[in-house]
């Protein structure tokens, strides 16, 4: 026993050393490194706690000789990566490519499946994504194996039955915007369809919270933090041009009452990416990135979208 | 002392042979002319020629590393005269050599600085042979002012450095060597891409529809319907037993013929990530509906990406911008005349 404990110990330190395991003498940060993948399949690895980019990799040049992904010059077609489902046991990450960046007559494309090495961006497996799809396919993970699904046979769960859910225990029509851990972010619809009401459910106690004294913000301007805790707002100004204020608020979850505010006005001109474990709100405008610390620590959870349109394949890594 | 040489005469004189209007290659001739020797009249001699074509972009703004050739032509003939068929339409630096073996000596000549030279269409032999399809006739002129050539020695290649050439600014799939030099095969290549485009275009309302996110679109606006309508009968002083409100089928029709066009211009230029049309979603991003009144079907509806809007998805999505394209393309190609 003695004997375990102390190898244990020196692979532990071990560990610590050896690069790309992290800073010596500091443990793995869960989720301190976020990896955003590019409609033209690049990576940027970014360290959420220095808030800086750590590294960009093509992933058409570390497929191999065969060019699994397509070289293209100039404009592409359709991304030439879509979606990032990372396995954090195997540490691996799977996107959905195109074989080829021409459609074939009939307007569709055929897709492969890479799946790569976090973190040292490796191509571990290839496998068939579909053929002749009009749209990439839809990689989900499902107790570990990889879900490859067409995509017309994917449906994402849009809203909850609130039947159940105290305090009202109503059926309110809502849609859900995002969601992680037992928590879901919902928006709720009313008899004004021009208020945006936002609550938060959990899915284990049966319990809804609706946020009070929400700011001026629009349903894509809400957003969950992992874990599910709280609920970030970004303020925007009325009227049809929702523009971005710069003004953040944080809402407890189990109260639905606001936390904390920052005033942030250099995120105005940028789009929001994420919330990350370590506490940082990253935005971003193309691969120019934002990092505004709520010193605050969130579960290392991933946030779902059922739609994730408008945002770049992206997932959180402790390495 | 004699000095025995073979002398090449070229005809016409060059040193520059155009490749015709019509895409033809130039016809040549050439004598070789021997010097200081008299061949016996009893050994017949055989004169071994070789033409090669090359070009290799030198001089040329923004030419890749390509190097492109005809295929080397050798020939023998028991005549000193040699006509040069060209089989493939290129241009570029000419060499002619010529090897004669005679009275025992073996002569040998080249000729230098000869080059076979691009010509561009006028605008009546191009409105001869592009298809009859106004946005592409447009759109050729954003490519390249009608043009195939640079310079007479040049191809018009594309400023951005990836290789696109010519009429059409054919780049992905890279251009062929006989779209480099032949206005014709790249006006044909362009054509083929518009069609493969359109084909994209015509099948992108059907793979909206069967997307994910158009079902959660219309079942999140049929939730946000049977908020209202639930609350409006809620409302009623004689309100009864609440009947039941049935979600609407929402349709998302085809394009029409303007929509298909411009998103098919949009493909020609990349849609890199984004079509030329999206789905209309208000504010919040939810679906726009128009009611039928019959109150069991609605319709939703395109809207055109602007430039703002395009520029704003490739900032979202990390596209560089080298990877873009023009995001104004297609409002450019509309706004040129047609020819």
């Amino acid at each position: 026993m003695l004997r375990y404990r102390l190898s244990s110990a020196l692979l532990s330190a071990f560990a610590l050393l050896l690069p790309g395991t992290g800073v010596p003498g500091q443990a793995e940060t869960p989720g301190r490194f976020l990896y955003v993948i590019s409609c033209d399949a690049r990576v940027d690895k970014l360290d959420t706690v220095a808030g800086s980019t750590v590294k960009t990799y093509d992933l058409a040049k570390r497929s191999g000789k065969e060019s699994l992904i397509p070289v293209v010059q100039g404009a592409f077609d359709s991304c030439l990566a879509s979606q990032a489902a990372y396995d954090s046991e195997a540490s691996v990450f799977s996107t959905a490519v195109p074989v080829s960046n021409e459609p074939k007559g009939d307007g569709t494309k055929d897709y492969r499946v890479l799946s790569f090495s976090v973190p040292g961006m490796e191509l571990v497996k290839q496998q068939r994504g579909g053929e002749s799809l009009d749209a990439p396919p839809h990689l989900e993970l499902q107790s570990g194996t990889l879900k490859v699904l067409k995509p017309s046979d994917w449906l994402p769960q849009t809203s909850l039955d609130l039947s159940a859910y105290g305090p009202d225990k109503t059926r309110t029509p809502n849609q859900i915007l995002e969601s992680s851990g037992d928590r879901v972010l919902l928006r709720l619809f009313t008899a004004d369809d021009k208020q945006l009401v936002l609550a938060l459910a959990d899915r284990k106690t049966q319990k809804l919270v609706r946020l009070q004294g929400v700011p001026t913000t629009v349903a894509p301007g809400a957003h969950i933090v992992p874990g599910g805790g709280h609920v970030l707002i970004e303020e925007t100004l009325a009227g049809e041009k929702p523009d971005k204020t710069g003004r953040l608020a944080l809402f407890d979850g189990s109260t639905g009452r606001a936390q904390k505010e920052l005033n942030e006005p250099e995120i105005k001109d940028f789009y929001f990416l994420a919330v990350s474990p370590t506490g940082r709100v990253i935005y971003h405008s193309n691969d120019n990135y934002r990092f505004v610390d709520l010193k605050m620590k969130f579960a290392d959870a991933s946030v779902n979208r059922p739609i994730s349109k408008g945002y770049p394949a992206f997932f959180f890594a402790d390495k | 002392m004699p000095n025995p040489a073979v002398v090449l005469k070229v005809d016409p004189p060059g040193p520059k042979f155009p490749i015709s209007e019509q895409c033809e290659m130039p016809k040549i001739t050439v004598t070789a002319e021997l010097q200081d020797v008299t061949p016996d009249p009893k050994v017949p001699l055989q004169y071994q020629w070789k033409v090669t074509l090359s070009f290799n972009g030198q001089g040329c703004a923004n030419a890749t590393q390509r190097i492109i050739k005809h295929d080397d032509i050798t020939q023998m003939t028991p005549t000193n005269k040699f006509q040069i068929l060209f089989t493939q339409v290129r241009g570029g630096s000419l060499t002619i050599s010529v090897t004669v073996a005679v009275a025992g000596n073996t002569l040998t000549a080249s000729t230098k600085d000869l080059l076979v030279t691009g010509t561009n269409p006028s605008v009546g032999s191009l409105a001869a042979v592009a298809p009859p399809n106004t946005s592409f006739r447009k759109l050729i002129r954003v490519e390249s002012g009608l043009r195939q050539f640079l310079s007479d020695s040049c191809p018009l290649w594309s400023g951005d450095g990836y290789g696109g050439v010519g009429l059409c600014q054919l780049t992905s799939p890279a251009p062929t060597d006989d779209q480099v030099w032949s206005w014709k095969e790249n006006v044909k290549g362009g054509w083929a891409l518009y069609r493969q485009k359109e084909a994209v275009a015509k099948t992108y309302p059907k793979s909206v529809r069967d997307s994910a996110e158009f079902k959660a679109l219309v079942k999140t606006y049929n939730e946000k319907r049977q908020a209202k309508l639930k609350a409006a009968a809620a409302s009623q002083p004689d309100a009864g037993t609440p009947t039941p409100i049935q979600d609407l089928t929402i349709e998302l029709p085809d394009y029409s013929d303007d929509q298909l066009e411009r998103d098919t211009v949009r493909g020609f230029n990349g849609y890199a990530g984004i079509h030329e049309y999206r789905v209309k979603v208000d504010k919040d991003g939810v679906l726009v509906v128009t009611e039928d009144p019959s109150g069991t079907k609605g319709k939703a509806e395109w809207e055109q990406v602007t430039k703002e809007e395009r520029i704003k998805f490739y900032d979202q999505n990390n596209v560089p911008p080298k990877k873009r394209g023009d995001p104004n393309y297609v409002e450019d190609v509309e706004a040129k005349p047609t020819f």
